[in-house]
């Protein structure tokens, strides 16, 4: 179910309505629970069953590593990662190990190969990841669990489902961790909505995915091959252009909307993403750009490798397992990797640089820094959109060679358009961070007024999240 | 007043102000900002009666391109990316009166792709199909950014003219494909990447869809209410004629649509005499040509 179409409407509406209800109010988990199946199961209601296996191995690791012995609850701990990480494996890695190996028209290769992935595996394995290894880091650092596992079993298992199904995050985000999110399950009411917040994050995050995501998605369409061949080298850049305002607005707006809806029901989540387009450096980007994802590895796996306490060469072999990882975690295709590798490489040489040279941060020095991590990333986006590796490239040579074709001036036009808004987004920011009492803020209700506007008469042809697929 | 208020309150203002500004000024543009708008634009024009003539073409992008030399007489619900199915199913919502003649173009995509399913529910869902109705700001062809680039569109076009050096029309009828939805062809040069889509496409040439119980409904209750129903096909790149699909396509409709009991109007002799732009969609003239080859069919009143 998406968050953009009528069905799920309706059974926001309805969850909301009953969930406030005084009666019902010891039954809130339960509701949210139900409405989070019926939201997961609503397009392929058999992969529902995995996501309960998920959410019992990850109730009952946890509530072991909680109440056993010392010995045994590093077991149960590393019993719930291994689980975790063998369900993604094989839902999602199996096809590729069969491509990698050339095993298709073997029984064991067709066999992977028809292996479907179910939506938001990556999501659902890492928060429940999560969920084990902070129970097992909190006992170890004798901190107190009780508001991350209930005494009795059966509201432990209640409270992972609703952690790990919870369906304004199910899906796609943003990953929460199990110390953020556990201890805020307790009866809600009306006053632990905070209006404004849930207002603007659910205006920004449906103009973004609606008005420029889905309109944006028509014109970087193109961006496909064969179809790119004939387009002009301005075209070319235009819709790399354009599919990286695309993404940002695709998967910053679902991550608004996520939060927004999560909110409605009295749930804080993090933000997800802080402006990322006006990094001056790609740590800093990282910073900014799916920043539950950033922090999961940084605290899952970068510090469990070393981090930078082990000296310069070992810390950017560091960089380069994580983003290699993390590039694989977005899809299972070697392009995705490379992709990571690319991010990891461009962190390590930054890091280098940064120990070795020190330069003056004028205004001229971080906005061409601006540009360059700009330019790397939007560059980059082409192995999410063209994941044949042949085609990336074909793509890369079209832009050298199709220099004296015409430029298709009207998708560029509303390529620019829509891009426009992505654009003063992060200018704003840029502005208000140094200018916070401006003028300009008087005006937000109405900006947001003309943006519910742009929502209800400018929408584009609906379309899937882009995260979906990870 | 609080910050939600005023934004709410603000947006219905716009919301006003914009429909009075789209009901009581200049109509705008009929095409909107790409294919798949286009597709939506046309498919309300249809069912909010703004384009109802007594005859109807149904079919891809093929059929679309003819949309200019066929009379003013017809309404087209011709999709790119789509096929003849997408506007059986519009029609059958019997939204505005039925057509005397329908026109149902078959090609390779007519029984060996799904049915666009939601697209076509989303163009009549409850609540919001009245509501679009009762509100023209809110539907498709007056977006705000559409409007604008009503405007622009002068200065693009210029500039588009400026840079273009005068160009032979094309002849030969397997030039690369550019923007042309599913009919892709393959390009010479790229032969490596190609080959295993080819190899796929190889495969899945001989499947086809046995046509739905909802296809067949509402062919033949077009019939029964007495719409003449005529089945074409249109000229394409020869390889693309010699195409294992068309034949089993076209084997298939004669089994579920006999000839006996609907009229086909199959590919003209003369096949050189019509040029492609781009191997599948005619150019200019070709079309020109072919409208007046189909009208030769045509019963004389239409």
């Amino acid at each position: 179910m998406l968050f953009n179409r009528p069905e799920f409407f309706v059974l926001l509406a309805i969850t909301w309505f009953i969930y406030y209800l005084p009666k019902f109010q010891k039954y809130q988990v339960n509701l949210l629970i139900i409405s989070s199946l019926v939201f997961y199961s609503y397009t392929y209601p058999l992969l529902v069953l995995l996501l309960l296996s998920s959410m019992l191995i990850n109730t009952y690791c946890s509530y072991q590593v909680a109440k056993a012995s010392f010995v045994r609850q590093r077991l149960w701990a590393v019993y719930g990662v291994t689980l975790n990480l063998l369900i993604l494996s094989f839902f999602k890695y199996s096809p590729l190990l069969a491509r990698t190996f050339h095993l298709n028209g073997s029984g064991v290769g067709d066999f992977l190969l028809a292996i479907p992935l179910p939506i938001g595996i990556s999501f659902f394995t890492f928060q429940g990841i999560s969920l084990v290894v902070d129970v097992f880091q909190r006992k170890n650092n004798h901190q107190p669990i009780q508001d991350m596992i209930p005494e009795k079993f059966i509201d432990h298992l209640k409270h992972t489902f609703l952690f790990v199904a919870f369906f304004p995050q199910l899906v796609a985000g943003p990953i929460v961790k199990g110390y953020e999110f556990m201890p805020q399950i307790r009866p809600k009411t009306w006053v632990d909505i905070d209006r404004r917040a849930v207002f603007k994050a659910l205006v920004v995050g449906y103009f973004l995915k609606v008005v420029i995501a889905d309109q944006l998605k028509n014109h970087t369409y193109w961006i496909a091959y064969p179809f790119f061949m004939d387009s002009s080298s301005v075209d070319l850049l235009g819709m790399l252009f354009g599919y990286s305002m695309q993404i940002f607005a695709d998967f910053a707006g679902y991550s608004l909307i996520a939060i927004g809806i999560a909110g409605l029901f009295g749930y804080q989540l993090k933000d997800n993403f802080m402006f990322p387009y006006i990094a001056t450096s790609f740590s800093e980007f990282w910073r900014r750009w799916h920043i539950s994802l950033s922090s999961f590895l940084k605290e899952y796996l970068y510090f469990p490798l070393g981090g930078n306490r082990k000296g310069k060469l070992r810390t950017y072999l560091n960089l380069m397992i994580v983003m290699f990882l993390g590039g694989l975690w977005h899809g299972a295709a070697w392009s995705y990797a490379v992709w990571g590798t690319v991010h990891g490489v461009a962190l390590a040489i930054e890091r280098l640089f940064n120990d070795w040279v020190s330069l003056k941060k004028t205004l001229l020095l971080r906005f061409l820094q601006g540009i360059l991590v700009f330019s790397v990333v939007t560059f980059a986006w082409l192995l999410f959109k063209l994941p044949n590796f042949s085609e990336a490239i074909l793509y890369v040579k079209a832009i050298w060679q199709n220099t004296q074709k015409i430029p298709n001036y009207h998708r560029l036009f509303y390529v620019l358009v829509y891009s426009f808004p992505v654009i003063v987004y992060h200018m704003y920011y840029l502005f208000k961070q140094r200018n916070p009492d401006n003028i300009l803020t008087r005006l937000e209700p109405y900006v947001y007024g003309a943006m519910i506007f742009m929502i209800l008469t400018n929408s584009g042809t609906s379309g899937d999240f882009i995260y979906f697929q990870f | 007043m609080s910050m939600i208020r005023k934004a709410i309150l603000s947006a219905i203002l716009l919301l006003v102000l914009y429909n009075l500004k789209v009901y009581y000024g200049t109509p705008s543009r009929a095409w909107g900002q790409n294919q798949w708008q286009n597709n939506i634009i046309k498919a309300q024009n249809y069912l909010y009666g703004f384009e109802v003539q007594p005859n109807m073409v149904l079919g891809s992008s093929m059929a679309a391109n003819l949309e200019g030399a066929l009379s003013n007489r017809f309404t087209s619900l011709a999709f790119r990316a789509g096929s003849a199915r997408l506007g059986l199913k519009l029609l059958s919502e019997q939204k505005q009166p039925l057509p005397q003649l329908v026109l149902i173009e078959l090609n390779t995509l007519f029984l060996s792709t799904e049915l666009d399913q939601t697209f076509a529910n989303d163009m009549t869902l409850p609540g919001i199909y009245e509501t679009k109705g009762l509100l023209p700001a809110l539907q498709e062809k007056n977006q705000p950014v559409t409007i604008l680039s009503g405007y622009v569109q002068p200065m693009l076009n210029k500039l588009k003219a400026r840079h273009s050096a005068p160009k032979a029309t094309p002849k030969n009828d397997t030039k690369p494909t550019t923007e042309q939805g599913k009919h892709t062809s393959e390009k010479p040069g790229q032969k490596e990447v190609n080959q295993d889509k080819v190899k796929q496409e190889e495969v899945n040439k001989v499947t086809l869809l046995k046509p739905t119980e909802d296809l067949l409904r509402s062919i033949r209750l077009l019939k029964e209410k007495g719409c003449k129903i005529i089945f074409f096909e249109i000229p394409q790149n020869t390889q693309q004629h010699q195409d294992a699909t068309r034949k089993a396509t076209l084997q298939m409709a004669y089994q579920y649509f006999p000839p006996e009991a609907f009229t086909y109007v199959l590919l003209p002799k003369d096949l050189s005499a019509y040029q492609t732009s781009d191997g599948v969609h005619l150019d200019g003239k070709s079309a020109v040509a072919y409208v007046k080859y189909l009208n030769g069919y045509l019963p004389q009143k239409n």
